[in-house]
C-alpha cells in the first residue's frame, strides 16, 4: 500500500490546506483527470471528518490525516487528541425540521464504504474505506 | 472563499466563489450579518462559483435562512453546480429553500 500523511494545527484553517493536500493526493491515486464525483465525495468526506476533530479536539493540538492506498481502496484515517467518539451512539440528522447542523457523519457514511472508530486514551482515530473497483464515485 | 455583492432592483445578490467549508461559513454570516444590519432583507445568494460546500456550509444556510425568516426577510439560492446540488438533497435541505437555475430567474420569481 502507498501512504502519504500530513500533520495540521487543530484549528479551522487548517482545512484550506488539507483541501490542497487531499486534492493532491486524489491526482496521485485516480490520475490527473480523476472521476469527478469520487473526487468530489472523497473530498467532501475528509473536510466533514477534519472538521469534526478540529471542533472537538481543542487549542494547541494537531490532527492527522492519512491516505493509504492500493488498486482496490482507499483508507482515509483522521487522528485527534480530542474526546472519544462512539459512532453508534450519533442519531441520524433531523430531517423533518431541516436541522441546522448533524449532518458530518450522515454525509461520511452515504459517500464511504466503510467508517470505523478506534478509541485510544487522549485521542481516536476514525478510518473511511472508500472501494475504487465501482467507478461510480 | 470571496464573497462580493451588488444590488439589482429590490434584492441584493450576493456572489460566492471558492469552497464553502467551516471557513467560508464564517464569513458567509459575517457579510449576511453586515447586510442585515443595513436592512438588506432580500437576498439572492448566486452559487454559480461555489464549486464545494459540505455540513458546515449548509448549516450556515439554514442558520442564515431562520434568521432571515425571523426578521421577516428573502433568501433566495441561484445557479447551484451539479456537486453541490447534490449535497442539498443528500441532507434533504432542498426542501426548505428556495433554488432557481438562475440569478435572473430567482429575481423574476417576484
Amino acid at each position: 500500500m502507498k501512504s502519504r500523511t500530513i500533520e495540521l494545527p487543530a484549528e479551522l484553517e487548517s482545512l484550506t490546506a488539507a483541501a490542497q493536500f487531499t486534492d493532491d493526493v486524489i491526482r496521485e491515486i485516480l490520475g490527473d483527470s480523476p472521476p469527478a464525483k469520487l473526487g468530489y465525495n472523497i473530498s467532501l468526506a475528509v473536510s466533514e471528518a477534519l472538521t469534526n476533530a478540529i471542533r472537538h479536539c481543542g487549542c494547541g493540538k494537531v490532527v492527522g490525516l492519512e491516505f493509504s492506498w492500493d488498486q482496490q481502496q482507499v483508507v482515509i484515517t483522521v487522528t485527534d487528541h480530542g474526546e472519544a467518539l462512539h459512532i453508534e451512539e450519533i442519531p441520524e440528522p433531523d430531517f423533518q425540521c431541516g436541522a441546522e447542523g448533524g449532518y458530518g457523519l450522515y454525509i461520511m457514511q452515504q459517500l464511504m464504504d466503510d467508517i470505523r472508530v478506534e478509541n485510544f486514551p487522549g485521542g481516536k482515530r476514525l478510518m473511511m474505506i472508500k472501494h475504487l473497483n465501482q467507478g461510480n464515485g | 472563499m470571496s464573497i462580493t455583492y451588488h444590488q439589482d432592483g429590490i434584492f441584493t445578490v450576493v456572489s460566492m466563489e471558492g469552497r464553502f467549508d467551516a471557513i467560508g461559513a464564517r464569513e458567509f454570516k459575517k457579510i449576511i450579518s453586515q447586510l442585515l444590519e443595513m436592512q438588506q432583507k432580500r437576498i439572492v445568494l448566486n452559487m454559480a462559483q461555489v464549486s464545494f460546500i459540505d455540513s458546515s456550509g449548509m448549516g450556515a444556510l439554514v442558520g442564515i435562512l431562520r434568521q432571515m425568516t425571523h426578521e421577516g426577510g428573502d433568501m433566495r439560492i441561484a445557479a447551484l453546480l451539479p456537486e453541490v446540488h447534490t449535497i442539498f438533497e443528500l441532507t434533504r435541505l432542498h426542501r426548505i429553500f428556495d433554488i432557481y437555475d438562475t440569478t435572473a430567474a430567482a429575481i423574476a420569481a417576484g
